[in-house]
C-alpha cells in the first residue's frame, strides 16, 4: 500500500520540481495543472479514491486552491489535503486548516522538511484507510447477523445475563448461549467487553 | 428688503390681565364721569339759587327804590299843593308853583287837574268842581274820592285815592291826592289834584329805569314779589300811599341775570368738559398704550424665547467697543456669567492672547462687502481652560437715519465641526495611507508569488538532485535536463525581477478619451487649499479631448497642483496664487501649473524629477519622478520654467492629442 501524492499547481516548473523532489525520496507522485482538472478525474469508483495525499497550491487560476478544497469537501473527500502557500497567504492557509485541511507548506520550503510532512500525511492516510477498512468489515459483519442474533446482541449490550435474556426473548438459556457464540465468532471478538468497545468505536 | 411682519396680536399672552386692567380703568372712568356729572348738576343748582337770590335782591331793591321815588315825588307834590292851597286862602288865583317846583309840574300834563275844594262843598258831590264830578260818576270812584276827602279831614293829613279810571276814558287812570288845609284846627278844605297815573310814572321814574323795565299799574292783583309762572320776569312793587295802596307791576324787560356767576359757571363747565374730553383721550391713549404694551410684552417674551432658543452666541458693542450685551448662549459657550463679561473694556477673560483685538477683527469683517462676508474664524477660551473654535460675524446696528449706534456680533461654535473636519481629514489620511499600504502589500505579494514559484522550483530541483546524489541513485542522463531546467528557472526569476521593476515604473495603462476642461476642474477641486490662497483656472472655450489613463493622469496633475499650493505660500507675494491653464500647441495639449512661490533655481531643474530628490522636509522625493513616469507613459513630456506672471515655478505637461 503506497499512497500517491497528487500535486495540483498551475506552475509547470514548480510542479515538476516538486515531483522530482518527492520522487527522489521514493514517494509516488502525480501532477495536475489545475484544481478543475483534478476534480474532473475524481469519479466515485475511480482508483483516485484510493488512499492518497493532495498538495494544493492556494493561488491558482481559474479555480483557486481554496475553491478546489471546498468542492473536495462537498464530495466527502476523506484523504489529507496540504496547501502550498506563498508569502501573504498564511491567514488563508490557517483558515483552511481550521476548515479541515491537513496542513500547509510555505514556499519557498525547506524541501526535505516538506517531504517529511508529506510523508507524515501519507502515513496518516494509511492509518485512516486501515481504520476505515476495519469499520467497513465490522459493519458488514453486523449486517450479516440474523434478526434473533441482533436481538440477543442488543440485550448483551444492555449488560443482561444469559438467563435474563432468555426470559426477555422467551427462549431457553441454552439457545442464548448458542446465539452468543455465533455473534462473537461473526464479529471476531472474544469477550462482551471487547464487543462493547468495538461497537462504540466502529458502529 | 422688507421683513415679513408677524401679527403679534395672535400671540397676545396676557389678554386676561389686560381685561382686568380694562375693567379697573373703566371703573375709574365711570367714577370720574359720575363725579363730573354730579358736580355739574350741583353747580347748576347752586347757580340757580344764587341767581334767584340775586334776582330777589334786585327786585326788592327795585321795588323799594320805586316806592321811595314815587313817594318822594308825591310828597313833594303834597308840599306844592299845600303851597297852592295857601295861595287860594289868600284869595289868589292858584298857580302852579314856579320853579323850583316838583318834577310832576315840569313833566307834560302829569297833573290833569288841581283845584280847591272847600270844606262846605265837600259832602255833596254835586257841589264838587266839574272834573271831580265827572270822575265821581262811577260809584266806586265816588266812594273812593269821598273816602279820601274824609280821611284828609279826619286824619289831618294828605290822602290819596285811586288810581281811578277817568270818566269816558277808562284807559286813563287817575291818582287823586287831597291835601287838607287847617286853620287853628278848623278844617278849611282840601286842595285836590288828579294825576294821570301813566304820566306820573313817566315823569318820576328816570329813563334808565325804563330802559330795562316796563312799569304799569297792576290790575290783576298779583301777589307781591312773586312772579306768575308764565312770566318769571314780572313782579309787583307796592307803593304805600295813605288811602291808596298802589301796586306797580314791574316787568324786567331784558332781565339779564348777572354775568359773573354765569361766566364762572361756564368756565367751570368748560373745565369739566375739558376734563371729560381729556379723560376720553386719556382713556383712548391708555387703551392704545395698553395694546402697545401688551404687544411689546408679547414681542419681548417672543424675543427672549427666541434669544434663548438660538444656538448662536450674540453680543452687542457700543461704538467704542464696549460690550453692552451678551446672550445666554454666548455665556454658556465661554462658561462665564454675564457680569464677568459686560462692561469690560480691557482684555476679556474669554479672549486668548495673540489673536489681535476681537472688536477690530469684527469691524474689519463687517466692513467687507456683503458678498465677501464669510465671517472670521477665531478661538475663544472657555472658563475651564479649553479652547473653542468659533466663526464670528459682525453687523452694524444702524438707526433709521443711517447712524451707527453700535455693533452686533454673532458667534457660531464650530469646534465640533472643526473636530469632525480634522477627524475626517485624519481618516482620509489613514485611508490613503492604508490604501497605499494595501497597494504596497499587493505589489509585495505579487512580487513574492512571482519569485516564489521559480525559487521554490529551483530549490526543489536542487534538493531532489542532492537527495539522489546522497542516495547514489543519480544517473548522468537525469542530471543534464534537470540542471538545464534549473538554469532556466534562475533566468525566469531574473525576468520576474525585471518585470516587477517595469511594473513599479509603469503600470499597465488603459487609454480612454478624456475631456481636459472637466478633468482639470475636478482635480483642482480636490486639492486642499491653504488659507489665503487663490486658485485660478484658465480653461479654453474649445473643449480638448485626448486619450489618457484618467486615474494615472489625475495622480500626476494632483501631485503638481499640490506641490504648487504648498510652495506658493512660501513666496513673498500676498495673496499667494496658483494658476492652472490649458492651451493647445499644434498636436499637443499643454496643462500648465504656475505658482507665486520661490520657484525652481535653474541649476536644480534637471534634478528635481529624480527619485529621492525632495525639496520638502519629510518628502519622499517620489512625487515628481512618478509624475514624469506617468506623463512619459502617455508619450508626453514635462517642462519646468519660471512663471512670467506669478514669478514662481511653472510646470507644463505636454500631451499628444492623438495616440
Amino acid at each position: 500500500m503506497n499512497p500517491t501524492v497528487h500535486i495540483v499547481d498551475d506552475d509547470a516548473d514548480f510542479r515538476d520540481g516538486l515531483a522530482w523532489l518527492l520522487d527522489s525520496r521514493g514517494l509516488p507522485t502525480r501532477s495536475w495543472s489545475g484544481g478543475d482538472m483534478f476534480l474532473q478525474s475524481l469519479r466515485p469508483g475511480n482508483p483516485m479514491w484510493e488512499c492518497c495525499v493532495v498538495l494544493l497550491d492556494i493561488r491558482m487560476e481559474p479555480l483557486s486552491g481554496l475553491a478546489t478544497f471546498e468542492q473536495l469537501k462537498a464530495m466527502g473527500w476523506p484523504w489529507p489535503v496540504l496547501f502550498l502557500t506563498g508569502h501573504g497567504e498564511m491567514s488563508m492557509a490557517v483558515a483552511a486548516v481550521k476548515n479541515g485541511a491537513w496542513d500547509f507548506l510555505e514556499k519557498p520550503f525547506q524541501n526535505n522538511l516538506l517531504v517529511d510532512k508529506v510523508e507524515a500525511a501519507r502515513q496518516a492516510a494509511l492509518a485512516l484507510q486501515a481504520d476505515s477498512q476495519e469499520r467497513l468489515l465490522f459493519q458488514q459483519s453486523l449486517a450479516a447477523l440474523s434478526a434473533r442474533e441482533r436481538e440477543v446482541l442488543d440485550q448483551l449490550l444492555q449488560g443482561h445475563y444469559n438467563k435474563n435474556i432468555a426470559e426477555h426473548l422467551g427462549i431457553t438459556p441454552r439457545t442464548v448461549e448458542f446465539h452468543r457464540a455465533n455473534i462473537f465468532e461473526k464479529l471476531r471478538v472474544n469477550s462482551a467487553v471487547e464487543l462493547a468497545h468495538r461497537m462504540g468505536r466502529l458502529a | 428688503m422688507t421683513e415679513p411682519s408677524i401679527d403679534f396680536a395672535v400671540l397676545d399672552l396676557d389678554t386676561r390681565q389686560l381685561s382686568v386692567l380694562n375693567r379697573r380703568a373703566m371703573a375709574w372712568l365711570v367714577g370720574m364721569l359720575l363725579l363730573v356729572t354730579v358736580s355739574i348738576v350741583l353747580l347748576a343748582l347752586f347757580l340757580r339759587t344764587v341767581e334767584a337770590q340775586e334776582e330777589d335782591r334786585r327786585r326788592t331793591a327795585d321795588a323799594q327804590w320805586l316806592d321811595q321815588t314815587v313817594r318822594f315825588h308825591l310828597r313833594r307834590l303834597e308840599a306844592d299843593l299845600g303851597v297852592l292851597a295857601l295861595q287860594v286862602q289868600r284869595s289868589e288865583e292858584p298857580a302852579p308853583p314856579a320853579l323850583p317846583g316838583g318834577q310832576l309840574w315840569r313833566s307834560a300834563q302829569a297833573i290833569a287837574w288841581h283845584g280847591w275844594l272847600a270844606a262846605d262843598r265837600q259832602p255833596a258831590v254835586a257841589a264838587w268842581p266839574p272834573f271831580l264830578q265827572s270822575a265821581a260818576r262811577h260809584p266806586d270812584s265816588a266812594e273812593a274820592l269821598s273816602a279820601m276827602l274824609k280821611t284828609t279831614r279826619g286824619l289831618q293829613r294828605a290822602a290819596y285815592a285811586g288810581p281811578l279810571p277817568q270818566a269816558g276814558d277808562s284807559a286813563v287812570q287817575m291818582l287823586w291826592l287831597a291835601v287838607p288845609v287847617f286853620e287853628r284846627d278848623r278844617f278849611l278844605g282840601d286842595y285836590v289834584a288828579a294825576i294821570r297815573f301813566d304820566r306820573l310814572l313817566d315823569s318820576v321814574i328816570p329813563p334808565w329805569f325804563f330802559k330795562d323795565h316796563a312799569v304799569a299799574l297792576d290790575a290783576d292783583a298779583l301777589p307781591v314779589a312773586a312772579a306768575p309762572p308764565d312770566k318769571p320776569s314780572l313782579y309787583v312793587a307796592p307803593v304805600n300811599l295813605p288811602g291808596a295802596p298802589l301796586r306797580l307791576r314791574v316787568d324786567a324787560l331784558n332781565s339779564r341775570p348777572a354775568l359773573a356767576p354765569r361766566i364762572f359757571f361756564g368756565i367751570a363747565l368748560a373745565c369739566l368738559a375739558g376734563m371729560v374730553v381729556a379723560l376720553y383721550f386719556l382713556r383712548r391713549d391708555t387703551a392704545r398704550r395698553q395694546r402697545a404694551e401688551s404687544q411689546l410684552q408679547t414681542q419681548m417674551a417672543l424675543r427672549t424665547a427666541m434669544e434663548r432658543s438660538v444656538t448662536l452666541g450674540l453680543r452687542a458693542w457700543n461704538p467704542d467697543g464696549r460690550l453692552l450685551y451678551a446672550n445666554q448662549t454666548f455665556c454658556r459657550m465661554v462658561g462665564l456669567a454675564p457680569s464677568d463679561i459686560l462692561g469690560h473694556a480691557e482684555a476679556m477673560p474669554y479672549w486668548p492672547a495673540g489673536q489681535g483685538d476681537e472688536f477690530e477683527l469684527l469691524l474689519q469683517s463687517a466692513r467687507l462687502p456683503m458678498a465677501q462676508q464669510v465671517g472670521v474664524e477665531m478661538q475663544l477660551r472657555h472658563s475651564q481652560g479649553h479652547l473653542l473654535d468659533v466663526l464670528a460675524h459682525g453687523a452694524p446696528l444702524t438707526l433709521g437715519d443711517g447712524r451707527v449706534i453700535g455693533w452686533m456680533g454673532s458667534v457660531l461654535d464650530i469646534t465640533e465641526r472643526k473636530r469632525v473636519e480634522r477627524l475626517a481629514a485624519r481618516r482620509q489620511e489613514l485611508l490613503e495611507a492604508s490604501g497605499r499600504l494595501i497597494a504596497v502589500g499587493e505589489v509585495a505579494s505579487t512580487l513574492a508569488h512571482e519569485l516564489n514559484q521559480p525559487l521554490g522550483a529551483l530549490s526543489s530541483f536542487a534538493n531532489g538532485l542532492l537527495n539522489r546524489m546522497r542516495a547514489g541513485t543519480l544517473t548522468l542522463a537525469e542530471v543534464t535536463p534537470v540542471v538545464e531546467r534549473m538554469e532556466r528557472l534562475a533566468e525566469k526569476a531574473g525576468r520576474v525581477i525585471q518585470r516587477v521593476n517595469a511594473f513599479a515604473r509603469r503600470q499597465e495603462m488603459s487609454l480612454q478619451p478624456l475631456a481636459l476642461n472637466e478633468f482639470i476642474a475636478r482635480v483642482a477641486g480636490q486639492v486642499p487649499l491653504p488659507d489665503g490662497l487663490e486658485l485660478q483656472l484658465r480653461l479654453p472655450e474649445q473643449p480638448l479631448t485626448l486619450p489618457a489613463d484618467a486615474l494615472l493622469l489625475e495622480h500626476a496633475l494632483h501631485n503638481l497642483v499640490l506641490n504648487a499650493t504648498e510652495w506658493a505660500v512660501h513666496g513673498g507675494q500676498r495673496p499667494a496664487r496658483v494658476r492652472i491653464s490649458l492651451e493647445q500647441d499644434g498636436g499637443l495639449a499643454g496643462i500648465r501649473v504656475e505658482d507665486s512661490g520661490p520657484g525652481v533655481p535653474p541649476e536644480q531643474r534637471n534634478r528635481i524629477f529624480d527619485a529621492f530628490a525632495s525639496q520638502k522636509t519629510g518628502g519622499m522625493g517620489m512625487g515628481l519622478s512618478i509624475c514624469r513616469s506617468i506623463i512619459e507613459a502617455h508619450h508626453g513630456r514635462i517642462d519646468v520654467a519660471t512663471s512670467d506672471e506669478l514669478n514662481g515655478a511653472q510646470f507644463t505637461v505636454w500631451l499628444p492629442l492623438t495616440p
